[in-house]
């Protein structure tokens, strides 16, 4: 149950349209629309979702992230920490319900993981979403107050 | 960013095999189209420039060139014929003969051919004045629309000839007077635009040995005696070639002693039957032949002609059927040679497609995540095959016209003939619609392996 939707009881295209505009994913390693620029790749996100691209808001937040410089480069002329940061605006621009994050700081240095970690709660917060890490990355344990530890 | 700019982007995302197969696909659509043009062009022309002519009598050689130097005016003569040797078939008499047109042929100025004759040769072609009026006196001609306009021709300008189909400083005949334009054609779209008119006399006055200064209206001014063969290389000496013609005498040749020009008829500038007759010695190259009706004697006439006497006949609808033989089979060749180039440039879609799937099975995976359904990935793909398809055949299309131009003045040049490069036949909409087929074949099975992307599997690996 996802914000009162049974998603069990979802066929497959009202999975994908659910999916689209309810849950933003930020992977370990990003992947992204090799053909398009950082603000493109964004605004497909809107428009997947069923959305209008909102390049005012896409600005906004990459200027909080520092890429106001970057919104119109192709992808791969971006740095590793780069590419977290434009994914983590992707998977927040539908103002998804649930976040789900896997691992999104392994490949940062200290001061990138700090900025996307503290990036991903102030927008969950804002937004009222509900924000899932799963990480083994031990500069994280101490960001958040609900955890779950496995071990085998 | 809607699913057609995605895939347009993706395409120039890997530029060398989107060129590749553009190159291939414009190479196979355009040389499909091209032969397409230029066939159906010629075979037009070829059907227009017949004419109704049913039978060219000449002097012996190959039929097919008898046809195509004196009815579609792009190879040699065979030789000359004289009038003496003709005489029953220029008999208004004739039982079987509608109408018959003496053709001399020999001269050009600047590659387009003069052609002496009379004014039934342009009634042939239903040809009608667009100014100015029909030659009827000696060096005077009126020509085609085609040679006024790239030769820049008006009424009153005046030229010399030069001997044979070249245009040949060498051989300018500079002992006669200049011919002089009286009149210009309207467009015919025969081959009549390509060609100058004048008087068979002017024909046989250029060829002449003595200096005319003083050029009266009719022939007889110019009996001198000499070979005046159209075609110089091909002189009758016309004493010996007073044989067998009592076979095909039909018993009409009694009535051509008639050698005064009819007031009426000068006044057009008609050279009658009458007149040719008067002067038996004269040569002629061929004479072009309207049967009154077809029956069991048209269908003899031309094997009696070619066995019985020194001529030649042959049949215009037969040989040309034979030049599109000919031409078929190299048309084939090259047709075969385009299909099978447009083959390879699907396959090369099919490839590029297959192999970029591979390198973006992220991508797929990730517009799955963004809420992209199965049937917007098909869609994606089969957009990016069409795309390639549509641009290719536009590339072709340009490629063909742009093609059959730089032909058309090849052949232009070379031959008189003329083809009309912004022409679009209405089956060149099959080849759109064969292109478009070939992008959705190439595109179908990568798109439905784009369907089946299967998310879990696919991040699960990282």
């Amino acid at each position: 149950m996802i914000d009162g939707t049974d998603i069990y009881s979802l066929g497959e295209r009202q999975l994908d349209a659910f999916r689209g505009q309810n849950i933003g994913i930020v992977f370990q390693v990003p992947h992204f629309l090799r053909a398009l620029s950082v603000t493109e790749n964004i605004a497909m996100a809107q428009r997947l979702a069923g959305k209008e691209p909102d390049l005012y808001r896409i600005d906004e937040l990459l200027a909080e992230l520092g890429l106001s410089a970057k919104r119109d480069r192709k992808i791969h002329h971006l740095s590793q920490g780069e590419k977290q940061r434009v994914s983590i605006i992707r998977a927040l621009i539908n103002k998804p319900r649930l976040i789900l994050a896997d691992e999104p700081t392994s490949a940062l240095d200290d001061k990138n993981c700090a900025s996307v970690i503290r990036m991903l709660k102030e927008q969950a917060i804002a937004q009222g979403s509900a924000l899932l890490v799963v990480t083994h990355d031990h500069r994280l344990s101490k960001e958040f107050d609900q955890k779950i530890q496995l071990s085998s | 960013m809607n699913l057609l700019r995605l895939s347009w982007k993706n395409i120039w995302s890997r530029p060398l095999a989107s060129v590749l197969s553009l190159i291939l696909f414009a190479l196979g659509i355009g040389l499909i189209t091209v032969l397409m043009i230029i066939n159906a062009q010629l075979k037009d022309q070829f059907e227009n420039n017949l004419a109704g002519i049913d039978l060219v009598i000449g002097a012996k050689g190959s039929p097919m060139q008898l046809i195509l130097c004196n009815m579609y005016h792009i190879d040699a003569p065979t030789g000359n014929i004289s009038i003496d040797e003709v005489k029953p078939f220029l008999n208004p008499k004739h039982p079987l003969i509608e109408s018959s047109v003496p053709v001399s042929v020999g001269d050009n100025y600047k590659t387009y051919r003069i052609i002496g004759t009379t004014h039934m040769f342009a009634d042939l072609y239903e040809a009608q004045l667009a100014q100015g009026n029909w030659w009827h006196k000696d060096y005077q001609v009126t020509v085609g629309s085609q040679v006024a306009r790239a030769l820049h021709l008006h009424i009153g300008d005046t030229f010399l000839s030069s001997h044979g189909f070249d245009d040949n400083d060498d051989l300018v005949h500079d002992h006669h007077s200049p011919f002089k334009v009286v009149g210009i054609f309207e467009p015919t779209g025969s081959v009549l635009d390509q060609l100058i008119l004048t008087s068979t006399s002017s024909v046989w006055a250029v060829h002449g040995h003595e200096d005319h200064t003083d050029h009266a209206s009719d022939s007889t001014a110019h009996e001198d005696g000499h070979g005046h063969g159209a075609h110089g290389e091909d002189e009758h000496d016309h004493g010996e070639d007073e044989h067998g013609h009592s076979d095909h005498d039909h018993a009409h040749g009694g009535d051509h002693n008639h050698t005064e020009v009819a007031p009426s008829d000068e006044y057009r500038g008609r050279i009658t039957a009458e007149q040719l007759l008067a002067t038996p010695e004269e040569d002629i190259t061929a004479l072009l032949i309207r049967y009154k009706n077809n029956n069991h004697l048209t269908l003899s006439l031309p094997r009696s002609i070619n066995e019985n006497t020194d001529l030649q006949a042959a049949n215009p609808a037969y040989e040309i059927n034979r030049v599109y033989a000919m031409m078929g089979t190299g048309t084939e060749a090259l047709r075969a040679l385009a299909i099978l180039i447009a083959i390879v440039s699907g396959l090369s879609v099919f490839f590029s497609l297959l192999s970029s799937l591979k390198d973006r099975k992220y991508e797929l995976s990730l517009l799955r995540v963004m809420g992209a359904g199965r049937g917007t990935l098909f869609l994606l793909i089969i957009l990016e095959g069409l795309l390639l398809a549509v641009l290719g055949y536009a590339l072709g299309f340009l490629l063909a016209h742009i093609g059959a131009g730089i032909f058309a003045g090849m052949i232009a040049d070379e031959y008189q003939y003329s083809i009309n490069a912004l022409r679009i036949l209405p089956t060149e909409i099959w080849i759109a619609l064969a292109a478009l087929l070939i992008g959705v074949l190439a595109s179908i099975l990568p798109a439905w392996q784009a369907y089946r992307t299967d998310i879990h599997e696919t991040l699960s690996q990282g």
